[in-house]
C-alpha cells in the first residue's frame, strides 16, 4: 500500500489537510492519522507502521489498523 | 408572483466567460404574496440557506444580480462564502451564517460588530478583500458550532490550524486547487 500519486497535502502543526487533485475532494487529518501517512509517505508501507509502533504509544497502535482502513476508504491510501 | 424577475439584468446577460461548473437552481428569489397578516420579507436563498432580505424588494433583486455575477466569475477569482467583518479594529472573516438578517449577526452588532455589505469575499494568494474594504489577512474566523459539541453548547471553542484550514477551504466556490491550499495554510499558521 502507498499514498495515492494525485494528492497534495499540506501539514499545519502536526495535522494534515489532504487535497485529491484528481476528485478535488479534501480531507483533513487528526495528529495521529497525519504521522502515519508522513509516515508512511517518507518510509513505505511496511516500514512506516513500523516506525509509528516504535516510537508511539501503545494506543495509537491499536488505532493503526482503523487509521489504514480510512485512509483506504479515503482513496488517500491506495493498493499497490 | 409573476414577473419579479423581469428587470434583473444580469439574468439576461451574456453566459459567464469560463462555463467551468453549471449551478441548477442554485438562486431562489422568494416573495411571499400570501394573505398573511405577517408576512416574510423578501429573502434571497443559496440552496437552501437565506442569504439577504429586505423589505424592499428592489434591494433583495439587487442582491440577486450581484450574486449571480459573483458566480459568474467565481472560475477567474478565487472566492469565499465568508463575510468579511470586523471588531475593535481587528478584521476577520464569518462563515457561520450568511443573512444578513440573521439573529446572531445582529447579535454581534450589538456587541460592536461591523460586517462588510458584501457576501463574500476574494482571497488573491496573500490576502482576503471584498469590495469596499482594503486587503486584510484574517485575525479571527467566526464559523459554525464544530460537531462534536452539543447542539446547546455556549462559548468560544478554539480549533486547531488543520481543522481551520479544512473548514476554510469549504467556504471556497468551486473548491480549492493545491496552489491556493498552499498560499492558504501560512495565514492559519
Amino acid at each position: 500500500m502507498q499514498p495515492a500519486s494525485d494528492l497534495h497535502v499540506e501539514w499545519v502543526q502536526d495535522e494534515a489537510v489532504v487535497l485529491n487533485r484528481g476528485s478535488g475532494e479534501l480531507h483533513y487529518l487528526n495528529t495521529s492519522a497525519a504521522l502515519v501517512l508522513a509516515a508512511i509517505s517518507e518510509y513505505g508501507f511496511d516500514e512506516g507502521l513500523a516506525y509509528v509502533k516504535s516510537t508511539q504509544t501503545d494506543s495509537l497502535e491499536d488505532e493503526l489498523p482503523s487509521l489504514v482502513e480510512m485512509m483506504l476508504e479515503k482513496g488517500i491510501l491506495i493498493d499497490e | 408572483m409573476s414577473g419579479v424577475l423581469e428587470d434583473v439584468k444580469a439574468l439576461n446577460d451574456d453566459p459567464s466567460p469560463v462555463a467551468r461548473t453549471r449551478y441548477n437552481e442554485l438562486l431562489t428569489l422568494v416573495v411571499d404574496d400570501s394573505d398573511k397578516r405577517i408576512r416574510q420579507v423578501p429573502t434571497l436563498y443559496m440552496g437552501r440557506s437565506p442569504i439577504f432580505g429586505a423589505r424592499d424588494l428592489t434591494k433583495v433583486k439587487e442582491r440577486l444580480s450581484l450574486m449571480i455575477e459573483v458566480i459568474r466569475l467565481v472560475s477567474l477569482r478565487p472566492t469565499y462564502m465568508l463575510t468579511a467583518c470586523e471588531f475593535n479594529g481587528e478584521k476577520g472573516l464569518c462563515g457561520r451564517d450568511f443573512f444578513n438578517r440573521s439573529a446572531y449577526r445582529s447579535r454581534l452588532r450589538q456587541l460592536g460588530m461591523r460586517f462588510s455589505d458584501h457576501p463574500v469575499t476574494y482571497f488573491n494568494g496573500q490576502e482576503f478583500a471584498c469590495d469596499g474594504w482594503e486587503a486584510f489577512v484574517p485575525k479571527f474566523v467566526i464559523l459554525r458550532k464544530d460537531w462534536d459539541y452539543p447542539e446547546d453548547y455556549s462559548g468560544v471553542i478554539r480549533t486547531t490550524g488543520g481543522v481551520l484550514t479544512f473548514h476554510l477551504c469549504a467556504y471556497r466556490l468551486q473548491g480549492v486547487g493545491a496552489e491556493e491550499l498552499r498560499q492558504l495554510t501560512p495565514l492559519v499558521r
